[in-house]
């Protein structure tokens, strides 16, 4: 293999863990994200080709999955299947042992906020919250405005206080 | 002076307000704990996702993935696949890589008469090669990487016109057959062996120059993984989604 062919898959290895948090944040399991990871990995080799070298390789690996995803989501909606119980580890986030809010929300129940949300509006949220995309780079991995970015992420993150708030429902409201 | 909406409030917990907006947010939140506390929630719902999401980021890497990074490459990058379809499509190039690879490329059923069929391949009343038993039982049950009998499968597609293909080797030749109402059709039949230059080898010694043209013709929507692979081939190759 040639010099470029071997920095290829170097880059794409130390994506990995990134890669699996992306799938896990859209599909709410671990198991079902690495379905995904495995795909795009498998999609990027067969088109090293066409990545543009100095382009942003994690943008093109998440547009990737994003569409493998949502394609994934259409004939799912098809067959009429059921989101997979996610696995019951619910921790405590108290980071200080406060009475705070977030020692009342155990980080299962973000997950299981962040799955009540639109596909849309969790692939947004995921890429600006979890993989810390810019608004730009967000528009870009989505193929759409930097407008729609923003109302998508307001919308979600509403939705994800409101989600909170029904298993949280001793928090203050505002 | 503008309604502070939403989204220039999540702009500003993402860093990407302006320096007036960000001045105007702090002001607005001293003046308003109703609003203070509204962002305390947006915060709060946005600092818990990244912890919640954080199970793959430490640990070894799995070996599905550490496999997929070793395996070969199954096309050569575009610059050097273009390199040898142009090759092909040029005169001189052409004379000399029939002389090198013996290359009997047969494309639809007119050009096969006279040459020797390959065996569970027969024409029908339109002309077209249609794969018969036990090739197309073969085509529809083999996965990609396995032989079975004389056939080994290299690779499963979905073309550009949404119909699966396989890209096959079979006994002294190369091919690629695409499902068609239920019949696998022989697109492109290639004899010959590997070439010796390697200007026309794929990276990994393997697809023939005509194969790939073949596919690069039909264009490709969709590469299958193993799993979609053989979940297809459980479905018994049922038409993929649009």
């Amino acid at each position: 293999m040639d010099e470029a062919g071997i920095r290829f898959r170097a880059e794409l290895r130390a994506l990995i863990p990134r890669l699996r948090r992306f799938g896990h944040s859209l599909t709410g399991s671990v198991d079902d994200g690495d379905d995904l990871v495995q795909g795009a990995l498998e999609k990027a080799l067969l088109r090293e080709g066409q990545f543009q070298v100095g382009s942003r390789l994690d943008s093109w690996m998440y547009k990737i999955m994003q569409n493998a995803w949502i394609d994934q989501k259409r004939s799912a909606a098809r067959q009429r299947q059921v989101i997979t119980p996610m696995s019951d580890d619910a921790v405590a986030v108290g980071e200080d042992g406060r009475r705070d809010f977030d020692a009342k929300i155990s980080l299962r129940q973000v997950r299981d906020a962040m799955m009540q949300l639109h596909p849309d509006e969790r692939s947004v949220l995921a890429l600006v919250s979890i993989e810390g995309q810019s608004y730009r780079e967000a528009a870009e991995t989505l193929g759409i405005p930097i407008g729609t970015v923003m109302s998508r992420l307001a919308r979600a993150r509403l939705r994800l206080v409101q989600a909170m708030d029904d298993v949280d429902p001793d928090s203050e409201k505002g | 002076m503008d309604k502070l909406t939403d989204e220039i409030i999540n702009a500003w917990l993402d860093g990407e307000a302006t320096r007036q907006e960000g001045e105007r947010i702090e002001a607005a939140i001293s003046a308003s704990p109703e609003l203070g506390m509204r962002v305390a929630r947006l915060s709060r719902a946005n600092r818990l996702l990244g912890p919640a999401f954080a199970e793959t980021m430490s640990g070894p890497i799995p070996q599905r993935f550490e496999a997929i990074l070793r395996q070969p490459r199954r096309f050569a990058p575009l610059g050097s696949l273009k390199a040898a379809l142009s090759a092909l499509l040029t005169p001189a190039p052409i004379m000399a890589a029939a002389a090198s690879l013996a290359l009997g490329v047969v494309l639809g059923g007119a050009l096969l008469a006279g040459s020797t069929m390959a065996p569970g391949i027969t024409p029908d009343g339109d002309g077209r090669m249609i794969a018969t038993a036990p090739m197309a039982t073969q085509l529809a049950s083999v996965a990609s990487g396995v032989s079975e009998g004389s056939l080994r499968v290299r690779l499963s597609l979905i073309d550009e016109g949404g119909r699966y293909c396989r890209q096959f080797e079979t006994a002294g030749a190369s091919g690629l057959a695409c499902l068609d109402a239920g019949e696998w059709v022989i697109d492109t039949l290639a004899s010959g062996a590997s070439a010796p230059d390697g200007a026309y080898v794929m990276a990994n010694g393997a697809a023939d120059p005509a194969v790939v043209a073949a596919i690069e013709r039909r264009g490709v929507r969709q590469v299958l993984d193993s799993e979609e692979e053989a979940r297809a081939i459980a479905n018994g190759w049922r038409a993929p989604a649009n």
